[in-house]
C-alpha cells in the first residue's frame, strides 16, 4: 500500500470518529439543523474519498465546505433576514413570545397595600415559619424561598393559634423577637409564605415591640393566551387582546414583546419611501459615494505627485524619502487614526494649537473639529488621505518605472514639451496598470468601516431623523449603528436591508470595473 | 556666480527636496507623536506635546512585568492566530490550486 493511501484512510478514520463522537451530541441538544449538516457533510466526505468517481472533488470539497458555511451561508441568511421585522421587541419567536407573556404578573386592586400582623416562628431544624394574621383567617405554614414558591404547599388556616385574640406559640416552635428578626433580616426578606394560587405574603416591616407587618404580593398572571382564539387576555383589566401581525394589541396598545415574523418587502418599502428615513439613508449614500471618490483622488493626488518628484535621476536621498513616505501604510489604521483623532482635538490637539496664529489672523473662532459636519468630514478626508497616499505612491512609482524611456525620449524628438509628453504618454500608459488598482481602492473605501468608526464614530449626528444616523456615517457604518450600536434599540431586518443595497451597489461597481479594465486593456494592451 | 548655481540646482532638485520635505513631515508626525509620547510621564493621545516635559520607560515596564497588563499572553495569542490561520489558507488554497492544476492536465494535456 502507498503512504499516500495510508494517510487518506487514517484522516478519513480520524474524521469519520469525530463525526460519530458529534451526531449524539447534537441530538442530546436536539439541534436538528445542527445534526442535519453533520449528517451531510460525512456522507459527502465518505462518498469522494471512498470513491474515485469525483476526482476533481478531492481537491476542492474541504474549501467548499468551508465556503459555504462561511461565506454562501450567512449571505443567505442575512437576505432572510432583512425580509424579517427582526429587532428590539420582536427578537423571539411566537411562543416564546407568548411565554414571557404568561409569566407576567400583577397585584389586583383588591390586595393592593393590605397589612397584617406577622410572626416569624422557627423550628428545631432552624427553618422558618410565619402565621398571618388575616381578615379572613390566621394562615400558618412554612416560609420558602423565590424558586419554591410553586412546589410549596399552600399555607392552612390554623384558628387555634389565637387565643381570646392573643397569639399561643406553638409545640416545639420558637417565635422570634424583634431583634432576632433584624438580625435575620437578610434571609427573611427572601421568604415568603404561599397562601393560594396567586397570593403571598412577606415580611414588609420589623417591629421591635409587638408583631411584625407583612404584606401581600400577588403572582397572579397578568395575561393569559387562548390558542383557540389566538387572543390574550389582561386579567387585571378583563379586556381581550386580539394579536396583530407581531404582537398582541390590548386597547390598541402594542404589547411588548412582540415575535419574528416573516414581512416580505416591508423594510425595503420603508427605506425607500418613509420619508424619515430615506432622508438619512439619502445623506448617507451621497456622502459614501463623495468619501470614496474624494479620498481616492486626493490620495491617488499626492501619490503621483510624490513619485513623479521622485522619480528623478541623480535625486539624492531618494531612497529615504521613499522609505518614508511608505511608514504610513506600515502602521495599522487602528493605532493611526486614534493618533489623528487626539491630534484634532478642537481643545488640546495640536492642528488647532498650530492654526492658533492663523485663526487669530483671520480673527475666526477655531475649528470644532470633528464636531461640526463640514470640518467632520474635511477631517475624515484629510486622514484617509494620509492613510491611503503610501499605497497609491507605492504603485505609482512601479508604474512610472515600468514605462519605457524610449517613448518619452521619442515624445521629446517629436517636440514635445514636459507637460504633453506626461499628459499625452505617461498618464495613459500609467492609468492602463493603475485604473483597476483605484477602482480597487474606491471599493474598499466605499466600506472603510475602522476609519469612521474610530475617528469620528459617524458624528456629528444629524437632528431629527427616526434612525441613528451622522454626517460622516457611510452606509456600512450606518448598517452597524442600525444594527447593534445606534442606541435606539437593534433594527436587524432594516441593517440587513441596507446591506443587500451595498451589495447591489458594489456589484455593480464591480461590474463597471471589469468591462472598463478589459476595454483598457484592448486599447492599450499592444504596447 | 554661487546664487546661479544655486537657481539651477533648485530648479533641478532643490523644489524636488522642499516638496519631499513638506510631504514627510505630513506623513510621519503623527508615528513620531507615537513614539515619543510613549516615553511620555503622563499622556494620553488627544493632551500632549511632540516633545514630552518628562522622559520614562515605565509604560514599556508595565509591558515586561505588570501581571495585570499580559503583554505576554497578547502577543503569543496573536502568533497562535495568524499561524494557525495562515497554515489553514495555505492548505485550502493549496488544495484549490491542485484542482486547477488536475483539471488543466485532463483538459489541455499540460502543466498549470
Amino acid at each position: 500500500m502507498k503512504i499516500s493511501t495510508i494517510f487518506r484512510y487514517s484522516v478519513l478514520a480520524a474524521f469519520n470518529a469525530i463525526i460519530i463522537y458529534a451526531i449524539p451530541l447534537a441530538v442530546s441538544f436536539e439541534s436538528w439543523f445542527l445534526l442535519t449538516l453533520i449528517v451531510i457533510n460525512a456522507f459527502l466526505i465518505n462518498f469522494v474519498y471512498l470513491t474515485n468517481k469525483f476526482k476533481p472533488m478531492k481537491w476542492i470539497l474541504p474549501g467548499m465546505i468551508f465556503m459555504i458555511s462561511f461565506v454562501v451561508f450567512p449571505a443567505i441568511y442575512n437576505s432572510y433576514v432583512s425580509f424579517t421585522n427582526w429587532s428590539t421587541g420582536h427578537i423571539l419567536n411566537k411562543s416564546q413570545a407568548i411565554q414571557i407573556l404568561e409569566n407576567k404578573t400583577y397585584t389586583p386592586e383588591n390586595q393592593k397595600g393590605i397589612e397584617f400582623d406577622l410572626f416569624i416562628l422557627q423550628d428545631q431544624n432552624f427553618d422558618f415559619y410565619y402565621v398571618a394574621d388575616l381578615e379572613d383567617g390566621v394562615y400558618f405554614g412554612k416560609a420558602v424561598y423565590e424558586e419554591d414558591i410553586f412546589d410549596s404547599d399552600y399555607a392552612k388556616i390554623e384558628p387555634s393559634l389565637f387565643i381570646d385574640g392573643n397569639f399561643q406559640t406553638p409545640e416545639g416552635y420558637y417565635l422570634l423577637s424583634g431583634k432576632e428578626q433584624i438580625a435575620n433580616s437578610s434571609t427573611l426578606q427572601e421568604l415568603s409564605l404561599v397562601l393560594n394560587q396567586n397570593t403571598r405574603a412577606t415580611l414588609y416591616k420589623i417591629s421591635v415591640f409587638g408583631a411584625s407587618t407583612g404584606r401581600l404580593s400577588s403572582t397572579s398572571q397578568l395575561y393569559s393566551y387562548d390558542p383557540e382564539t389566538n387572543t390574550l387576555t389582561n386579567n387585571a383589566t378583563n379586556s381581550i387582546c386580539p394579536m396583530a401581525i407581531d404582537n398582541f394589541e390590548c386597547d390598541g396598545l402594542e404589547i411588548d414583546p412582540g415575535w419574528r415574523v416573516f414581512v416580505g418587502f416591508e423594510n425595503y418599502e420603508k427605506l425607500f419611501s418613509n420619508q424619515r428615513i430615506r432622508g438619512p439613508l439619502n445623506i448617507v449614500a451621497k456622502w459614501t459615494f463623495q468619501f470614496a471618490i474624494l479620498t481616492v483622488i486626493l490620495s491617488f493626488f499626492v501619490g503621483l505627485l510624490l513619485s513623479l518628484i521622485l522619480n528623478k535621476d541623480g535625486l539624492k536621498f531618494q531612497r529615504i524619502y521613499r522609505s518614508l513616505f511608505i511608514l504610513p501604510y506600515a502602521i495599522p489604521a487602528f493605532v493611526s487614526v486614534l493618533v489623528w483623532k487626539g491630534l484634532l482635538n478642537p481643545d488640546y490637539g495640536v492642528i488647532n494649537t498650530w492654526l492658533a496664529p492663523l485663526y487669530e489672523i483671520l480673527e475666526m473662532e477655531p475649528v470644532k473639529w470633528l464636531k461640526t459636519k463640514e470640518s467632520a468630514r474635511a477631517a475624515v478626508l484629510l486622514v484617509n488621505t494620509w492613510l491611503g497616499f503610501p499605497y497609491m505612491f507605492l504603485i505609482t512609482t512601479g508604474a512610472l518605472q515600468s514605462i519605457p524611456k524610449e517613448l518619452i525620449e521619442a515624445a521629446k524628438v517629436d517636440g514635445a514639451n514636459g507637460l504633453q509628453s506626461f499628459w499625452r504618454i505617461v498618464f495613459p500608459l500609467l492609468m492602463v496598470s493603475i485604473s483597476p488598482l483605484l477602482i480597487g481602492s474606491f471599493a474598499f473605501n466605499f466600506n472603510n468601516f475602522t476609519l469612521i468608526f474610530l475617528l469620528s464614530g459617524g458624528g456629528p449626528p444629524v437632528v431629527g431623523s427616526e434612525v441613528p444616523v451622522g454626517w460622516t456615517d457611510i452606509l456600512i457604518s450606518f448598517t452597524y449603528k442600525l444594527a447593534i450600536s445606534g442606541g435606539r434599540g437593534n433594527m436587524f431586518g432594516l441593517a440587513s436591508t441596507v446591506t443587500i443595497v451595498i451589495f447591489g451597489i458594489v456589484l455593480l461597481i464591480s461590474a463597471i470595473s471589469f468591462r472598463y479594465t478589459k476595454r483598457l486593456e484592448r486599447i492599450y494592451g499592444n504596447i | 556666480m554661487g546664487t546661479s548655481k544655486f537657481i539651477t540646482w533648485f530648479k533641478e532638485f532643490g523644489w524636488r527636496h522642499l516638496i519631499g520635505l513638506i510631504f514627510v513631515i505630513f506623513a510621519i508626525y503623527p508615528i513620531l507623536f507615537v513614539l515619543t509620547n510613549s516615553f511620555a510621564d503622563f499622556a494620553n493621545l488627544s493632551n500632549s506635546k511632540l516633545i514630552p516635559s518628562g522622559l520614562t520607560l515605565k509604560h514599556y515596564k508595565l509591558l515586561s512585568g505588570d501581571p495585570l497588563v499580559p503583554y505576554f499572553t497578547w502577543l503569543f495569542n496573536t502568533y497562535k492566530v495568524a499561524i494557525v490561520a495562515s497554515l489553514f489558507n495555505v492548505f485550502l488554497g493549496t488544495l484549490a490550486a491542485l484542482l486547477f492544476h488536475d483539471l488543466n492536465l485532463k483538459v489541455e494535456g499540460q502543466a498549470f
